[in-house]
């Protein structure tokens, strides 16, 4: 079997480039197919996410040399995306057997990531193999490849930090901290000030944690309404503010108002209503909505996007040294999943070369039994077992060689020899 | 003993090393030896009941009482850790648990609480309930340690997992308020009964150092109790703490008083132990009591004379409560 990977990532290609080589999954679809036509031969899934967009091809056996060029794949993709083949052929790279098996282990393993660690990218991986299922483009060999990668990258989730440690500012806030405070948010009250987007993604964390009962307060009332509807709250006019602050338990702060909207007044205003209940602020505004010195009154954990930011920067830092043992699982799975590879290739082979020599054997025994006549079963026996013992002795050293090879993931010279001068036919 | 102390000793410095460096099985290592010495703890304190068979005699010694307490707070850390793997609360519990371990062992050979027959049972209630109380107090002030180091963390913005990673915040606060309505009921529960028998024996230690510490315990919990109850703002965040905490150190005076201090519950070394028979206690309980010894100053170590008999009286009120004592409910 050999894999085979043409395609670039935010590594190798321009944020724009990738950009109008992106597919969407009607896109992967379509492309698919049309893939199929043009290399029937060869099982393909495409991967594509807005970091990299990358064409994973598998042959086996006697399709190796079916398997597409980089032009091709450039052709194709520049026809499919309107675009600059030439142009295109310099950005893509490929990368083959090893190299490609790896690449794919690192890039699900999220090794390969803008943000190393990120938790997305398995998802997407799995969404490229269902539709290259799906399109029946995927068969075995992919089949093969992309479980071993999933089952990398569940060694690197599950033997490593890395993906414990969130980085993103939302994330970070709700999963780190509010989680701390919290153990639950479906009996809590969650109040959103602004309705930017940082302010959507946290409260689609909060949601994902269980919140329901939410209220925006927005200058713009429409646009809370908006939001209210998409995610389920109420919008609140901003005359409300001070009376719904009084009874949150969530507070989550985006407006882009040039002063502070809740000062540590407004707050003492407030504080003997909240009975001095926790307080948890998220304060993702710049400049800050609320008061710093509000943080130091009883029950309140308010945090600001620079302190967040701080976490985030430890984190990713965090995650940077498990990076080593992740590549060390990555290359374990790699070296396995090859020594797999090449066993279920070689076993294919060596059944191939016994059988081969059993119709030899066969075909000899009964030239010979003719020659001779009516001869004792018991001697008619022996005979056999003498062609079989010759049969055994005379493939044993090479088939041990194969299974070596087998074992360590090597290249597959001596298959390939093996199926040359024994003429082994597919 | 020395097994389980060892085996706490050593969960407790697995969880210690958590943030040095990173152990593949920590968690269930620490836990496999905390599980190891709690069930090592068990087969001891049930060889210590079969011994004591029939004598009623395992909460009658500070000794088993504090290794029954370490093996409850044991017992909660284990199910604690166990329900929630992700969190790191051995190096809250493990302490306290080694502390009431180790705590035993220089009580191993004082005499047991004095434990008049026919009261036998009674005396039991009020030692668990006792128990049960300081247990519940010590897993409110693990719980409010907790806490206050969780909130200390959070105000300062320390993401959670550098090392230690605690309950929530909210967790850790309900914690607290039921440690402290329910200890307050226990401890409440535990002097009563402990009243009562005195009472019946128809003499009441009102001095008892012991006592006095206790009724200030009692009083203290009452107090937080109250305010649990009435007052919001003392159901939330440091407050809590604050008033677990106290109660803690209230409860360590008392053991200290009654452990250290002139006290009828702390008994001599190697005494003559002496349980006295219904009959020598219906004449002691009876209308025309023998007189006693003056005071606790000349205890000599016998069991029957640690009374101090100045404060004794004597009434058909007592001699009621004496009767229904006696009998051993169903």
């Amino acid at each position: 079997m050999s894999l085979l990977m043409i395609g670039c990532s935010y590594k190798e290609g321009r944020l724009e480039t990738l950009e109008k080589l992106a597919f969407s999954p009607d896109q992967t679809r379509l492309a698919l197919s049309g893939l199929h036509r043009r290399f029937p031969s060869c099982e393909t899934a495409i991967l594509s996410t807005c970091n990299r967009v990358e064409l994973y091809f598998a042959a086996n056996g006697q399709f190796e040399d079916q398997l597409p060029t980089a032009a091709e794949v450039a052709d194709f993709l520049a026809a499919f995306h309107n675009l600059s083949a030439e142009q295109l052929t310099q950005r893509l790279v490929t990368l083959r057997g090893a190299d490609a098996v790896r690449r794919l282990f690192r890039v699900v393993a999220s090794l390969d990531s803008m943000v190393v660690g990120e938790a997305q990218i398995a998802a997407q991986v799995k969404t490229a193999y269902e539709l290259a299922t799906e399109s029946a483009t995927a068969g075995q060999e992919l089949h093969a490849a992309f479980q071993a990668a999933i089952r990398a990258a569940k060694r690197v989730a599950s033997e490593t930090e890395l993906h414990r440690r969130r980085v993103s500012i939302p994330s970070v806030a709700v999963a780190d901290f509010a989680k701390a405070i919290f153990e639950r948010f479906d009996n809590k009250r969650v109040l959103l000030i602004g309705a930017g987007e940082m302010g959507e993604e946290t409260l689609q964390y909060l949601v994902a944690e269980g919140a329901r009962e939410i209220a925006i307060v927005n200058r713009n009332l429409p646009r809370a309404e908006d939001l209210a509807r998409r995610l389920g709250g109420a919008a609140h006019d901003w005359s409300k503010l001070a009376d719904i602050l009084a009874e949150a338990d969530v507070v989550v702060s985006t407006t882009g108002a040039p002063e502070p909207i809740v000062s540590l007044a407004d707050y003492r205003a407030i504080e003997r209503r909240r009975g001095q209940r926790t307080l948890f602020a998220l304060d993702l505004a710049i400049p800050r909505d609320f008061d710093p010195a509000i943080a130091e009154r009883p029950g309140v954990y308010l945090y600001s996007l620079a302190d967040l930011e701080a976490a985030c920067r430890q984190n990713l830092e965090a995650r940077r040294q498990h990076l080593p043992a992740a590549e060390q699982i990555v290359q374990e799975e790699t070296v396995r999943y090859l020594a797999e590879a090449a066993h279920r290739e070689s076993g294919a082979t060596i059944r191939r070369l016994k059988e081969q020599a059993a119709a030899l054997r066969d075909e000899e025994l009964d030239r010979l039994t003719g020659k001779l006549g009516d001869i004792d079963p018991r001697q008619q026996e022996e005979i056999a077992r003498s062609f079989d013992r010759l049969i055994n002795k005379l493939l044993h050293p090479p088939l041990e060689s194969l299974r070596d090879e087998a074992r360590q993931g090597g290249g597959g010279g001596l298959l390939a020899a093996l199926k040359k001068l024994f003429q082994l036919k597919e | 003993m020395t097994c389980f102390a060892a085996s706490y000793l050593v969960a407790l410095l697995v969880e210690l090393t958590r943030p040095l460096f990173r152990l593949r099985f920590r968690t269930l290592f620490a836990l496999g030896m905390a599980s190891a010495g709690l069930f090592a703890q068990a087969v001891y304190l049930y060889q210590q009941i079969q011994r004591d068979a029939g004598t009623g005699a395992l909460l009658f010694s500070w000794y088993h009482w504090l290794l029954l307490a370490s093996w409850l707070v044991a017992a909660a850390y284990v199910t604690f850790a166990v329900s929630r793997p992700s969190t790191t609360v051995g190096v809250f519990f493990l302490p306290l648990v080694l502390a009431l371990t180790l705590g035993a062992i220089p009580l191993r050979g004082r005499a047991p609480f004095p434990a008049d027959a026919g009261y036998v049972y009674w005396a039991s209630v009020h030692g668990f309930l006792l128990l049960a109380g300081t247990v519940v107090v010590t897993l409110g002030f693990a719980s409010g340690l907790m806490f206050w180091v969780s909130s200390h963390r959070l105000k300062r913005h320390i993401p959670p997992q550098q090392g230690l990673r605690l309950p929530s915040l909210e967790t850790l606060q309900r914690i607290n308020r039921t440690s402290v309505l329910v200890s307050t009921g226990l401890l409440a529960a535990g002097l009563l009964t402990g009243v009562l028998l005195n009472v019946a024996k128809g003499a009441f230690p009102w001095s008892d150092p012991v006592i006095l510490t206790s009724a200030g315990l009692i009083a203290w919990l009452a107090a937080a109790a109250v305010l649990e109850l009435f007052v919001p703002a003392a159901r939330q965040g440091r407050k809590v703490v604050y008033l677990t905490v106290a109660t803690f150190v209230f409860l360590v005076v008392a053991m200290g008083v009654a452990l250290l201090g002139p006290t009828s519950h702390a008994a001599a070394e190697n005494p003559n132990i002496e349980i006295r028979n219904p009959k020598q206690m219906r004449s002691t309980n009876g209308r025309n009591p023998k007189p006693r010894p003056p005071s606790i100053g000349a205890v000599s170590g016998s069991v029957s004379s640690i009374r101090i008999s100045d404060f004794k009286f004597v009434s058909d009120f007592d001699i009621r409560i004496s009767d229904f004592l006696r009998r051993r409910p169903p």
